[in-house]
Order: C-alpha cells, then structure tokens, then sequence
C-alpha cells in the first residue's frame, strides 16, 4: 500500500510478516516441544500441569500453523 | 510476607500506555497508512511484553496487574480487530466470530474471579499463545497476507481453548493458589 507517511519505500510489510511469522513461529514450535518434552513426567493428576502441557500443544500447533501459513503465501 | 504494591507502578502505567497507541492505529487504517498502523501495531505488543519486565526489575508485581494487563490485552487487540474489520481489512465473519469468543472469554474469567472470591486473574498457558497469535492476526490484516486462511484457523484454535478454558473457570474448582 503506498502512502505519504510510508517509513520505507516499496511494500515491506509482506515480508516482515514473513521473516516475523516464520521464524517465531518455528522458533515457539520448538520452544514449546522442549517444553512439553520436559514435562512428560510430570503428574498429570494436578490441573496446572495438564493446563501447562495443553498450552505447549497449542503453542506448538500455533507455531506450525504460522510456518505453513508463510510457505502457503510464498509458494503455494 | 506479602508487600503492598501500589496500582501506579511503573508495570501499570507501561500497561496503561499501550492505550495510547490506538487513536495513531484507527487514524492510519482509516487513511489507508499500512505502515503507520504496523508500528502502531508493533509498540503496543512491544509494551505487552515490557510491562511484565517492568514488574519483575521493579518488583511491583500484583494481582491487579495481572488483571489490567489481561483487561488492556483484550481492549487493545479487540479494538484493533473491530477497526480493520471495520474499514474491510480482514475477512468479517471470522473476525467477528474472535471478537464474540474474547468477549465470551473476558465473560468467563469475570465468573472465575467471582468464584475465587477475589480479583484474580485466570492463568492460561494456552490463551497467553493464542493472543500473542491476536497480535499477529492484526499484522496479517495490515499486510494483506493469507487473511483468511490465518483467520479461519484462528477461529477454530480460540474454540477449542474457549472451550478448555472455560471448564476450568467455570465447572472446576478454582485452585488454591489461584491469586498470582
């Protein structure tokens, strides 16, 4: 989108999104698989702890999603 | 022993900071300045991760912080989805349909904080992700970047934590340590 108030010329937004998107998004998908990794012995009778391993599945799902969503828009 | 931390602590004004960038957001997607409502965009997720900076190098962290941040999370992001909406920056009915399940789900941690007997906030490890994803969600209106594919996902992951979420506050019992 061109406008007068523009910080850089051309359309960068398409491509911070991409490095931005991308590399968070593999970034919080390991992140968060080293996460539920270090929680898999934990006791999954205590409510904190199932809510913490379903939040590290989201994340990591999350974070998928986001790498897919990079490759659709470059190359699909 | 537990410290009295006053409410105007440098956490919550960073917090209540984060409101001023939305008057420069509504006036750059209304007048078309992608760019401008980035960086717009940008601060305030910058000032959501530094305001829990700000508490830990302080040391004023509190139960009310915790809430105002969660409230200010909820009016910036829903602010911001109601505005690209709005002026056709994302695709209306799953853009709506977020906005209906974050006003459902600030519902739900008013009925948990009402059922914990005090003003507490509900810790979600996996609604901390999904509104880091929020922030992202706006990005991709702005960018005209796969809108609908992001925002029709988007609709299903909030449901289902909506619905994970939403048994814990309201069926389970609220934990005994729930006042972070």
């Amino acid at each position: 989108m061109s406008s007068e108030y523009n910080f850089i010329a051309g359309n960068p937004l398409p491509w911070v999104v991409t490095v931005s998107t991308g590399l968070l998004g593999a970034i919080w998908a390991a992140y968060d698989a080293r996460n539920l990794l270090k929680h898999r012995t934990a006791d999954m009778g205590d409510p904190l702890e199932r809510d913490k391993r379903f939040g590290y599945i989201m994340g990591i799902v999350i974070g998928l999603i986001g790498v897919f969503g990079v490759i659709k828009y470059h190359f699909m | 022993m537990t410290r009295e931390v006053s409410k105007l602590n440098p956490a919550n004004m960073i917090t209540a900071s984060r409101f001023l960038t939305l008057p420069p957001f509504f006036w750059a997607v209304k007048n078309g300045h992608a760019q401008v409502a980035a960086a717009a965009l940008i601060i305030c997720g910058l000032f959501d991760k530094l305001d829990g900076r700000f508490a830990k190098w302080f040391n004023c962290r509190s139960a009310f912080g915790e809430l105002f941040d969660a409230i200010t999370d909820g009016i910036c992001y829903g602010f911001c989805l109601a505005v690209v909406i709005y002026y056709d920056w994302a695709p209306r009915l799953p853009a709506t349909l977020v906005i209906v399940m974050g006003l459902i789900n600030t519902g739900l941690r008013y009925v948990y904080a009402k059922r914990a007997g005090r003003s507490t906030n509900y810790k979600s490890y996996a609604m901390e992700r999904v509104v880091a994803y929020t922030a992202f969600l706006i990005a991709f209106a702005i960018a005209d970047y796969e809108r609908v594919y992001f925002y029709w996902i988007f609709v299903g992951i909030m449901f289902v934590v909506m619905l994970h979420d939403g048994k814990r506050m309201v069926i389970d019992a609220p934990p005994a340590g729930a006042a972070a």
